[in-house]
């Protein structure tokens, strides 16, 4: 059941969450499913941003994998302060079941 | 049950009272029908989603006597139409009462600081998504909490003191003046009455609907704060989700009284752990008499979750506490 009603519950990045600096590079492949080369920027290159979190959260957790994504602050927590909660992780739309 | 957003406001009588006698009669005529309306911020979401329905408002912002900052013969009074953003800024709060000025400066967005007032930052109902939806929950005079149910989310409600009702406080503002050992000055057709913060603010035990011991009829006009830890050491912090418009997950606001490196006395309260402000009297305790330390910091942190009841997702909130509250003494 949703229950969010606005835009104060929905928690898009502000200013002050995002990196001062933000870098990009070109990787220079042309897309070969394409008939001019070209490849999505924008929404594509979230999946790698996920991985690349994923990876950079494990590295700082001592190769702690938690299996899920998105990995939240309140996972994060309780692994490091070694508690966990009463139930299963949300219901995630990743066919874990 | 609505989950729309409507963009017209519903028809609603206005009254925008000019001086405190028509306020104060206004509120006494029309009771629980007035719906007491200053910077709007709590107010506009509850209209726009017809969850609440008042069929009367009474605007405090044209009465200049509540509002401001004055020095009194024990310390200071603000008027509780007082904007945030004023008393982020205020010369005098930020040198006696920093706390303060720090808690206000974090409350949501610089917008909504600007119009958002210390009154309603303090008088905003709770926060839990399931009751702002407009169900009916107990809080709603109904007979359920969604919130505390198998799959109820709840990682944003309370550790301490549900009772029924699993809400927290969303007040930046309160823990602080807890800690402060604020008055709040009620005042009604009748004259007024003078209720110290921390028994300002009701759990569900004693009151399921209200947030605040303020009766039908009666105006939140001003909060006292007293010379008692004007120019102590402080300690607030606020973590939540985002670092600008988010209510806390926890917050902690902490004064201390330290003559060397020892603590003569101090006062502790964190927000979004219990319906009201948790004022963490175990801790300010045990750490009476200690020196100002790591090791003092961490046994009272893990002392102030103490009887810490979460429920199924907000078992994140322990460690989160227990680490606030050691931040707060270690300094």
């Amino acid at each position: 059941m949703p229950a969010s009603t606005g835009y104060w519950q929905s928690k898009v990045p502000t200013y002050l969450d995002t990196p001062v600096k933000i870098q990009t590079g070109w990787v220079d492949l042309p897309d070969p499913e394409n008939p001019v080369g070209a490849r999505g920027v924008g929404e594509p290159a979230q999946g790698s941003v996920s991985a690349a979190l994923t990876a950079a959260i494990t590295d700082a957790l001592d190769g702690h994998i938690f299996g899920a994504s998105p990995i939240t602050a309140d996972m994060i927590i309780n692994h490091v302060a070694g508690t966990t909660e009463n139930s299963v992780p949300l219901a995630q739309n990743n066919f874990r079941g | 049950m609505v989950a729309t957003s409507h963009d017209v406001m519903p028809d609603i009588e206005l009254y925008q009272p000019a001086d405190e006698a028509t306020a104060l009669d206004l509120a006494a005529r029309l009771g629980n029908e007035g719906w007491l309306l200053s910077g709007g911020q709590d107010t506009y979401g509850w209209l726009k989603d017809r969850n609440k329905t008042p069929a009367a408002m009474i605007e405090l912002t044209q009465i200049d006597a509540w509002k401001g900052v004055k020095e009194i013969a024990d310390g200071i009074e603000i008027g509780a139409t007082t904007t945030l953003t004023e008393i982020a800024n205020d010369p005098l709060i930020k040198s006696r009462y920093a706390l303060l000025a720090k808690a206000a400066g974090v409350v949501a967005s610089p917008q909504i600081r600007n119009v958002g007032t210390l009154g309603g930052n303090l008088n905003q109902d709770a926060r839990c998504w399931y009751y702002r939806r407009g169900l009916d929950c107990y809080r709603a005079g109904g007979n359920i909490c969604y919130a505390d149910s198998p799959e109820g989310l709840n990682r944003e409600h309370a550790l301490f003191g549900a009772s029924r009702c699993v809400a927290v406080s969303p007040s930046d503002t309160a823990p602080a003046l807890v800690a402060l050992d604020a008055t709040m000055v009620v005042s009604s057709a009748s004259g007024q009455r003078l209720v110290p913060a921390q028994d300002y603010f009701v759990g569900p035990d004693r009151d399921i609907v209200n947030m605040t011991a303020l009766n039908a009829g009666e105006i939140l006009t001003a909060i006292r704060v007293p010379n008692t830890w004007a120019n102590a050491e402080f300690y607030w912090e606020k973590v939540a989700d985002r670092n600008v418009w988010d209510f806390a997950l926890v917050s902690v606001a902490a004064v201390f009284r330290v003559s060397g490196n020892t603590i003569e006395d101090s006062r502790v309260a964190c927000g979004a752990v219990e319906c009201v402000p948790r004022r963490l009297e175990t801790v300010e305790n045990a750490i009476r008499g200690q020196q100002r330390s790591e090791s003092t910091a961490s046994s009272a942190g893990n002392l102030a979750t103490d009887g810490a009841r979460p429920l199924n997702y907000n078992h994140f909130k322990i460690p989160l506490m227990q680490n606030l509250v050691k931040r707060a003494i270690r300094g």
